[in-house]
């Protein structure tokens, strides 16, 4: 025995079988980790991806249902509504709990896509689309990444018959805003999701500005 | 000679093996759990958003209309629609008075094997009341 244990060199069975077990532990520990960090990496995609549908969800709730007319005089004097619906654009007036530090009730939003990001623009001061140079107050944030395309819809009720009329764009005679805005947005992986929602004080044979004309 | 020995004992490597299986386990459990906890707040979300996206356009149309499908583009769910007297309102109120009638519309999301997976119910003014 005592001449087994000071032998200072390994048969070849003995390597290959130790070659054969740290093989084993090797491939274990990387599927294991291989897995792990699938798991981990698709957690963290879909944890990413249900954070930026939260921001639009707060953009829309907070903008959309909250898109108020308002109007402002043109440089030639004329009054014109505040408001812009394009197909990929929308800029409009909204309501706006005022917190501290700031000092309006009232926000201008922007909304557009700039390379694969969309971005929502606001300042508490009119933005006009005749005033080239942005407001002082203009702030800008990313609200998602990773964006195909993005488009609007405009809900528009039939003065007869009250039925909605979606609009891919919003006609700017009207001297009303829409009763509904739709966003959706297309993701580069394919992805596809629409938010709609009524704005303030909209909706079937109802207004809280003045009552239309049939 | 025996305080200087640098090999392990089978019980050793043993132990150390299982500690080792034990920490991936965890960090195995851990991963999984957040995973699911993902998947599911992402279904979670999704339900209520067709919710909200049928709720929002039928507070805007008028009674009946369908859901076109650029509003609800969601195919693994359908919409069921019921109105009913609205509940609680005090003694005094009635639910209906000339030209209005105060409903409870039920919006109801179907999954394909036709469970209900959620509800939304809201009193609604309708034109129309005697």
């Amino acid at each position: 025995m005592n001449r087994i244990f000071r032998r200072k060199y390994f048969t070849l069975i003995e390597l290959v079988a130790a070659a054969a077990i740290m093989a084993m532990i090797a491939v274990t520990i990387g599927l294991v980790l291989t897995t792990v960090y699938r798991s981990w990496r698709h957690a963290d995609i879909v944890h990413n991806r249900l954070s930026e549908k939260l921001r639009i969800d707060a953009i829309v709730d907070t903008a959309f249902k909250n898109a108020v007319p308002f109007n402002w005089k043109t440089p030639d004097l004329k009054n014109t509504l505040i408001f812009i619906g394009g197909s990929n654009y929308l800029m409009l007036t909204c309501l706006h709990r005022v917190t501290p530090g700031e000092n309006a009730g009232i926000r201008f939003l922007k909304l557009y896509r700039e390379d694969d990001k969309l971005i929502a623009a606001y300042q508490i001061t009119p933005i006009l689309s005749w005033d080239e140079a942005p407001g002082d107050s203009l702030r800008t944030e990313v609200i998602a990444g990773g964006i195909a395309s993005i488009s609007f819809l405009y809900a528009d009720l039939d003065k007869m018959n009250g039925s909605v009329q979606l609009l891919s764009q919003w006609d700017d005679s009207k001297d009303y805003i829409p009763q509904g805005i739709q966003l959706t947005i297309e993701w580069k992986n394919g992805e596809k999701e629409s938010w709609f929602r009524r704005t303030a004080g909209n909706g079937y044979l109802q207004s809280f500005s003045t009552p239309r004309s049939n | 000679m025996n305080s200087k020995k640098i090999n392990f004992t089978l019980v050793e490597v043993a132990i150390a093996i299982g500690i080792l299986a034990l920490g991936i386990a965890a960090a195995m459990g851990i991963i999984g759990a957040a995973k699911h906890r993902m998947n599911k707040a992402e279904s979670q979300w999704r339900r209520q958003h067709a919710l909200t996206q049928a709720a929002e356009f039928l507070l805007l149309a008028p009674p009946d209309t369908m859901l076109p499908r650029t509003i609800f583009d969601y195919p693994e769910f359908t919409v069921t629609i019921n109105t009913s007297l609205p509940e609680n309102l005090p003694e005094n109120v009635p639910a209906n008075t000339v030209g209005w009638q105060l409903s409870a519309l039920h919006i109801n999301l179907i999954d394909k094997t036709g469970k209900q997976v959620d509800s939304i119910v809201i009193d609604r003014l309708l034109h129309g009341g005697k």
